[in-house]
């Protein structure tokens, strides 16, 4: 490379290093736990890169869960860097919908399982489970196995099993699901009354 | 007697990048704007996606910011984000957010970025051109992957790429070579107009064309629209926003919606263009200004896209198109606050040409191929045979959290700004046919400070406005 093309190179590599450190950046921002009951307070933790400040607002999600949001700003050189964080606020009993998407059949059993959120509800417990969805539902969690019956009714026979982890649902398919898979329900839900480990 | 496609004198071309339908135009239904829209409707827990036992339903964004991050849209992405049930088979949309929390390794929020929509208030040029005009509320991007291929698939009609590249190819279909071959007595006349970077320069075998008299300024549009004599007006105009993705060297920012972007740059964008292209009534009751995006950019959208497949010439064969993308033609010969459901992609538009300009001959084998497997062209939506004239677009502000507008809408705000203001004003009085050649953003400076004042008696502007004044 000549000399001159030399300068030009070192000359690009300076004007790229100061546009770049003239911008702002978000290194790390966490905020936990992610769901929280009554006035338990949350740990914030960040790193930026320019100057930080932290909004805060709340208001409900679209299925009515209080929101707490917190959005951190980074500001340098006139620009922003800016992430946002929501922490999920409930009642020291609450209810929440836990839903899979269907992945199996076995026999004439549609199954639907996964994980609940391992993050968020880990230290939460069961105090009851029913079936929203007006269909009988065999419900395996934490070693336990329960029968839901189609009318809603409660059961506490998954009480004190910790609310996230490996959930299994299991419904009997109908005679028009048999006859057309596209009639197999897409997803099976139960819903919960959780409430903190530590009550 | 005159066809519909006979009165077509001019069409217009304007692709912005990575939005949904749902994204961008869902708002129309829910909000009762146009209840004929097939977009969001309450309850919005019905549009949900679920992740990790979790639901995260769609909800409105409350402020027009810069997002985190981009989001995830590449092909493996789109694929997830699509979700084909084990089950059943049936693509369910229900992947979106599960693709953002495999890009991020995060939790994602209860109100996850890629359900985020729009409200009318914060996509003002753009819900505004899709209740006046023509909603195309089934129009989906060809491809289920990203940019490169999907806008290959749009000006040729065909993809040597399913998935992005760096130096791109483009066959003889290309639609500058096309349009250069069309037209039976006389060349079609063409044009693109663009500020920075065109997209068309990725190409390198379009080079000649990007460098050629062919490609503007975008500053002459509206100069053009208005002035340039209709045997010398280009008959097809491709207008590019400034794109987020090429390096900038001016203060001119990017406004081509491209992810993280906040909209209201492509809004200010879309309402100036619109402004531009329907300056000259004349021109304008002859025009289709047809506004579309790329792909969807990792938004949500909650139809499923048909199983129209391609095979890219890379091998790659696509099971389906991708999702939905908001589009909206404006003509005065579209009936207004119409909605057209008929089955578009982005060779629709390709369709459309070669009906106009090669009658009776398709535009490629690859378009006749999708046009027979069910994909109309754009000529299905124009169905109105009464005149009718272009409405102002809004001059309200814009706020992305930078205002936009606000000098089109209250006026010089200080003394510098009067004097500039009455020199542009006694340029444009005394010395018309100078401006038009050396300043030729005056004249759509002009179109829109007119516009504004047309509307600004009816705002209550706590700000003072010294044209209003004088």
């Amino acid at each position: 490379m000549s000399y001159s093309g030399c300068l030009r190179f070192l000359f690009v590599i300076l004007i790229a290093f100061i546009f770049g450190s003239c911008k702002p950046a978000i290194r790390s921002f966490h905020v936990s736990p992610l769901v929280i009951t009554g006035d338990q307070k949350v740990h914030i933790d960040l790193d930026v890169k320019g100057i930080p400040s932290l909004e805060f607002n709340q208001h409900l999600s679209m299925d009515s869960i209080q929101l707490l949001e917190f959005t951190l700003i980074s500001t340098k050189a006139g620009k922003e860097a800016r992430k946002t964080v929501q922490v999920q606020k409930m009642k020291p009993q609450a209810s929440i919908d836990i839903t899979f998407s269907t992945n199996k059949i076995e026999g004439d059993m549609v199954i639907a399982s996964g994980e609940n959120n391992n993050n968020q509800w880990s230290n939460f417990q069961i105090v009851s489970v029913s079936t929203p969805i007006s269909r009988e539902l065999l419900v395996t969690h934490g070693g336990r196995t329960v029968t839901l019956q189609a009318d809603g009714s409660s059961s506490s026979d998954l009480s004190g099993t910790t609310a996230g982890g490996e959930w299994s649902f299991k419904t009997r398919l109908t005679a028009n699901e048999k006859a057309d898979s596209s009639k197999i329900p897409q997803e099976l839900k139960i819903r919960a009354v959780i409430k903190p480990s530590n009550q | 007697m005159e066809t519909m496609l006979d009165k077509v004198k001019t069409i217009v071309l304007l692709m912005f990048e990575n939005r949904s339908f749902d994204h961008m135009l869902g708002h129309l239904s829910r909000q009762k704007i146009n209840p004929d829209v097939a977009g969001l409707k309450d309850p919005l827990t019905d549009f949900s996606n679920l992740y990790k036992g979790g639901s995260f339903p769609v909800f409105p964004i409350r402020e027009d910011v810069e997002m985190n991050t981009d989001l995830p849209h590449q092909m493996e992405e789109v694929k997830v984000q699509l979700k084909k049930h084990p089950l059943t088979g049936k693509l369910t949309m229900g992947g979106f957010v599960e693709a953002y929390a495999n890009a991020n390794q995060t939790d994602p929020n209860k109100e996850c970025e890629p359900m985020g929509f729009f409200e009318s208030s914060l996509v003002p040029a753009t819900s505004f051109l899709a209740r006046t005009f023509c909603t195309c509320d089934n129009w989906f991007c060809p491809l289920p992957t990203g940019t490169q291929p999907n806008r290959n698939m749009a000006f040729s009609g065909d993809s040597p790429i399913s998935e992005n590249g760096l130096l791109l190819k483009i066959n003889q279909n290309n639609i500058f070579d096309w349009l250069n071959r069309a037209g039976r007595s006389k060349k079609v006349r063409w044009r693109v107009y663009h500020s920075g970077m065109s997209f068309f320069t990725l190409y390198p075998s379009l080079l000649s064309h990007v460098f050629g008299s062919k490609f503007r300024r975008y500053d002459q549009l509206a100069s053009d629209i208005m002035f340039e004599p209709e045997d010398t007006a280009p008959e097809v105009i491709v207008v590019e926003p400034v794109y987020k993705d090429a390096p900038h060297i001016t203060p001119v920012r990017a406004n081509d919606n491209h992810p993280p972007l906040a909209v209201g740059w492509g809004e200010e964008f879309l309402r100036r263009t619109y402004e531009a292209i329907s300056c000259n009534p004349k021109k304008w009751e002859s025009t289709v200004f047809i506004v579309y995006y790329d792909e969807h950019g990792g938004f949500y959208d909650h139809v499923s896209p048909p199983k129209i497949g391609f095979k890219t010439g890379d091998n790659h064969q696509f099971e389906n198109m991708g999702p939905r993308i908001p589009a909206i033609i404006s003509s005065p010969l579209v009936k207004s606050g119409s909605v057209c459901h008929a089955l578009f992609d982005h060779t629709s538009v390709l369709q459309f040409l070669a009906e106009k300009f090669t009658p009776g001959q398709d535009y490629s084998d690859s378009v006749k191929a999708r046009r027979l497997a069910g994909v109309k062209s754009i000529s299905t939506a124009l169905d109105n045979e009464v005149l009718w004239p272009a409405p102002p677009p809004p001059a309200d502000k814009i706020a992305v959290p930078v205002v936009l507008g606000s000098n089109i809408l209250e006026g010089p705000q200080t003394e510098v700004a009067e004097s500039f203001e009455a020199a542009a004003n006694d340029i444009l009085n005394n010395h018309p046919v100078e401006a038009a050649k050396k300043i030729p953003e005056l004249i759509h400076w002009k179109i829109a400070t007119d516009n504004a004042l047309k509307q600004t008696s009816n705002l209550a502007v706590g700000a003072r406005n010294t044209r209003l004044n004088k």
